[in-house]
């Protein structure tokens, strides 16, 4: 059994990719910011929006797009055969779920950076 | 006592034998988790009371203006002191306590897989909470608050022993809590009922599940922050200091990496238990159990991401603030999933209200409260404002009093018919949760606007006429009104074990199988192990007891002798193995005390008899790892061995290897600690380092035999594997002989870079990092030498393959963590130089 749900997306270890990639977003966009406002050349003193929020936004869309993805196949899975047992349709769905929940989690980061210029 | 639950005195007998804890002094030597889960939560409860009496000195103190009762210094002891007690030594230890005496009888096996790690975690959450509490007695508690922060807590704020006594009582302590986490972690995973899957687990259990995970990735960076301050002040290595490149701040970062989610490790138990007890006095299944599941995963996950929001005030972008503002407002919306689900399953039931529901009720109503202050120090602009005053005190006793205190009392009345046989009185608990709830109450609501209106939080005194006076009045007569309620309950307590009614079986008609265990409980849980296909196994099946009692289901007989329990799948909860477990041993409780020794001589800064004392904690290590497997002492190769399932040291899978790999999780997130420590300084004193400061043939050298070493291991885990095990002892030896000679040119390379750890931070990261891997090294070398021994005795082999499988990931970590640490730490460098 537990190899079959290994193939599909219906091993536990979907209850917790999404949202892994969501802590390492944070980190990648907290961390980035620090080194982007360290190190780029007049971005310390930006006083609106630049480029690094443009960059923020456009990637926190790419991550989430591929969260929604994931959520999409893991939803599917739990109609296939495989997925006949129940602990495949709770995984399955309970996965999906995670995946949505990170998705707009990743995005709700992302919108902040509409707002507020990156280092002041 | 049930005599239709209780199994036919014969077999009661040799169970009890087989299984329980030996009397008199030798009882110190017990391991099995029902006698390490109670003293866990008798000595968390008894540091409980030393905390209260802490909080009622700071009550007593601040119940009127410009008193003198202590002055200021014993008052920055006692709010230290009172912080560290409830979070470390009561909070996390007494609810890690009762997830080890709970869940191998929800889960329906007979103790947790590592029964040694249990008994060892406990000694030293039993010898640091002492050894901090000596602090006390000897006048030199820690006065810097139970966040420690830097520079305060450095050598030149803080002169004297105190911070040390908490850097290395609480590093202690912490162990305890890694052992808990790894143990409960592979316990569920590997060691439930046969047909208990995934989605069959009580829903204890993922609680308890996403809190041991949240130990294993919460605690390590404050282990390292630890150590790393004590480098600072007792060696002079600078991580902190500003003057040598380093940054206070880190000493946040790393400490609210710990700290937010520690308060989630708290809350989630709790609410297990509450999500355990409606469903009971509801008489019906839980309302939303893959919300719940949800909820529960995605509120462990969030509150990793919630750590700055400690900092909002230290001068952070308002970019990276608002990342952190609104990450806080999202783990609100779990938290509501799961009080949703408790209300929609109180509203579709029957309620029956029993004490442990009041309790419940009062969780529900302070709880929520503090969740709605949570919600508004989310927000930036009130956070500035009410940052260090009493408002943030209020909250987060709401949230932690509410959100843990309240749901364990609930638990503890809940399951004291199953410890003790009895009931407790209804009357005297009534009186003390109405004494409790009303001082809580009377005591922080009132607490919230002494903040508003500006009293700040740590002060020992305030003046007159600043309109907080009678604020602080009657704060202090509510706390003294709960210190009556926590009284009266203890009185029930004790007088419920004389004078309580015997309970019946199963006093709540509860669902779990917990209660179909005898009752006062025993030793073994279970005379057989049952199947289970449902997750409401009591209520399904209610005459369970009585056929586990007669013997009908698996691992009946026990005239081999052995600790048996069933592995099973993680998933499916297919039955896969045996497991053999480790009998009673004085081995946990002989390390834990050598480890007190290298912190009582770390104290006292007697390094060489600390550095005795190491030797002598790895020598009790080593002879703890030789008592297992194939040896005599646990299972030795017979003919009568089991038919159906193999014993788990013949296998290549088993709970060692989950726990080698749950233990590494713990471990790589110390190292991920330590490089966002290398990549944070380096961020904050960008113009420090312009050089990579070790030489490169001897860490290039070093790397490579690190490489031949574990090519060389896995071949010969690969050859066992295919069943081959010719000249298996000889490349064990040379396996070991690359890793002495990764660790010889190491130390080469560490002794030619000119490294001043006590001028340059990131010099002192640099040197931790290498001690860190010399000792990962050096371990690794020494356990392969282990295993050829082993080999030797006939311990390892074809028939007992195992052990060499659960080495191997810590070779393969070894591998990753030095080119990683060579990528940051030496060609990291380079770049800068080079542009």
């Amino acid at each position: 059994m537990d190899q079959q749900l290994m193939r599909v997306p219906l091993h536990p270890l979907h209850l917790v990719i999404g949202l892994t990639a969501w802590v390492l977003w944070l980190f990648a966009i907290y961390g980035g910011l620090a080194i982007a406002c360290t190190f780029a050349p007049g971005l310390a003193a930006a006083r609106g929006p630049s480029w690094i929020n443009g960059l923020i936004v456009a990637m926190a869309l790419l991550v989430a797009s591929v969260l929604l993805w994931q959520a999409r196949a893991c939803w599917r899975a739990t109609s296939l055969p495989e997925a006949s047992g129940v602990t495949g349709q709770f995984i399955g769905s309970v996965a999906a779920a995670a995946y949505l929940a990170s998705a707009v989690a990743s995005v709700a980061l992302g919108l902040a950076a509409l707002v507020f210029p990156p280092c002041l | 006592m049930n005599e239709d639950a209780r199994p036919a005195d014969a077999r009661h007998e040799r169970l009890e034998e087989l299984w329980g804890a030996p009397g008199g002094w030798a009882s110190l030597s017990a391991v099995n988790h029902t006698t390490v889960g109670l003293r866990y939560l008798v000595t968390g409860f008894g540091f409980f009371l030393v905390g209260g009496v802490l909080a009622m000195l700071i009550r007593t103190q601040l119940a009127l203006p410009q008193q003198d009762i202590v002055n200021p210094d014993l008052y920055g002891q006692i709010f230290t002191m009172h912080g560290t007690v409830m979070m470390f030594l009561f909070a996390i230890p007494v609810l890690e306590g009762a997830a080890m005496y709970l869940i191998p009888k929800m889960i329906g096996t007979r103790d947790l897989v590592f029964p040694r790690l249990s008994a060892f975690g406990y000694y030293c959450f039993l010898f640091g909470g002492v050894l901090l509490l000596s602090s006390m007695v000897a006048g030199s508690a820690p006065a810097a608050g139970w966040f420690m922060y830097t520079p305060l807590s450095n050598a030149t704020f803080s002169p004297g022993i105190g911070s040390d006594f908490w850097l290395i009582a609480i590093t202690f302590v912490e162990i305890s809590a890694i052992c808990a986490g790894v143990e409960l972690v592979v316990s569920i995973l590997r060691s439930r009922a046969k047909g208990m899957a995934l989605n069959k687990m009580p829903i204890f259990c993922w609680y308890i599940l996403a809190m041991a995970l949240m130990i294993v990735f919460g605690f390590p960076p404050l282990i390292l922050a630890s150590i790393l301050l004590e480098l600072e002040r007792a060696a002079g290595w600078v991580f902190f200091d500003v003057d040598g490149g380093g940054d206070p701040l880190l000493w946040q970062h790393l400490f609210w990496m710990f700290g937010h989610p520690e308060v989630y490790i708290i809350f989630l138990p709790a609410a297990g238990i509450v999500s355990t007890i409606i469903p009971v006095f509801a008489q019906r299944p839980l309302v939303g159990y893959r919300w719940v599941v949800l909820a529960i995963v995605v509120t462990g996950f969030i509150s990793f991401g919630l750590w700055v929001h400690h900092m909002f005030t230290v001068g952070i972008p308002q970019l990276a603030l608002a990342f952190f503002s609104i990450a806080s407002m999202l783990v609100a919306i779990p938290t509501a999933i799961q009080i949703f689900a408790w209300l929609a399953t109180l509203w579709c039931g029957r309620v029956v209200f029993h004490l442990p529901m009041l309790w419940i009720v009062g969780f529900l109503v302070v709880f929520i409260c503090g969740g709605m202050t949570g919600v508004m120090l989310a927000l930036v602009p009130f956070n500035w404002q009410v940052h260090d005053t009493h408002f943030v005190v209020a909250h987060l006793h709401y949230v932690l009093v509410g959100g843990m205190l309240f749901p364990l009392i609930a638990g503890f009345y809940y399951w004291l018919p199953h410890v003790s046989g009895r009931m407790p009185s209804d009357k005297l608990g009534r009186w003390g949760f109405w004494l409790v709830f009303t001082g809580f109450n009377v005591t922080f609501l009132v607490m919230h606007l002494t903040g508003l209106l500006g009293m700040p939080r740590r002060v020992y005194t305030y003046d007159a006429g600043l309109g907080w006076e009678w604020l602080n009045m009657v704060s202090s007569v509510g706390s003294f009104v709960i210190a009556i309620g926590v009284a009266t309950i203890i009185i029930d307590v004790a007088l419920h074990f004389r004078f309580g009614r015997r309970a019946a079986r199963n006093p709540w008609n509860a669902d779990t199988l917990e209660w179909a265990t005898p009752m006062p409980v025993s030793a073994y849980n279970f005379a057989s192990l049952p199947p289970v296909a449902t997750r409401h196994p009591m209520w399904e099946t209610p005459d369970l007891p009585q056929s586990i009692a007669a013997g009908k289901h698996g691992l009946a007989e026990w005239e081999h002798g052995r600790r048996e329990i069933y592995g099973s799948d993680a998933i499916t909860g297919r039955l896969r193995e045996v497991i053999h477990l480790p009998s009673n041993s004085w081995v946990p409780l002989q390390v834990a005390m050598a480890i007190a020794a290298v912190c009582i001589s770390l104290l006292a800064k007697a390094y060489l008899v600390a550095l005795s004392a190491v030797i002598v904690v790895l020598l009790l290590v080593f002879r703890w790892s030789w008592h297992n497997g194939a040896h005599p002492g646990a299972a030795p190769l017979s003919d009568g061995e089991p038919v159906e399932l193999p014993l788990h040291s013949r296998t290549f899978d088993g709970p060692g290897l989950w726990g080698m790999n749950v233990g590494l999780m713990a471990n790589g997130t110390f190292f991920a600690a330590l490089l966002f420590g290398w990549f944070y300084l380096w961020t904050s004193s960008p113009e420090a380092p312009a050089r990579s400061p070790l030489p490169l043939p001897p860490v290039l050298a070093s790397g490579v035999l690190l490489s031949a070493a574990v090519l060389g291991f896995r071949r010969v885990v690969l050859k066992l594997r295919k069943g081959r095990d010719r000249n298996l002892q000889r490349n064990l030896w040379f396996v070991s002989a690359l890793g002495f000679g990764h660790v010889a040119t190491l130390v080469w390379a560490l002794l030619a870079a000119p490294l001043v750890p006590s001028q340059f931070a990131l010099d002192a990261v640099v040197s931790v990092a290498l001690l860190y891997l010399l000792i990962h090294g050096g371990l690794a070398a020494i356990l392969t030498v282990l295993q050829a021994v082993r080999v030797r005795f006939g311990y390892v082999g074809i028939r007992v393959p195992y052990e060499p499988r659960v080495l191997r990931p810590f070779w393969y970590y070894l591998l990753s963590v030095y080119w990683l640490t060579f990528a940051a730490i030496v060609l990291l460098p380079m770049q800068w130089t080079s542009s």
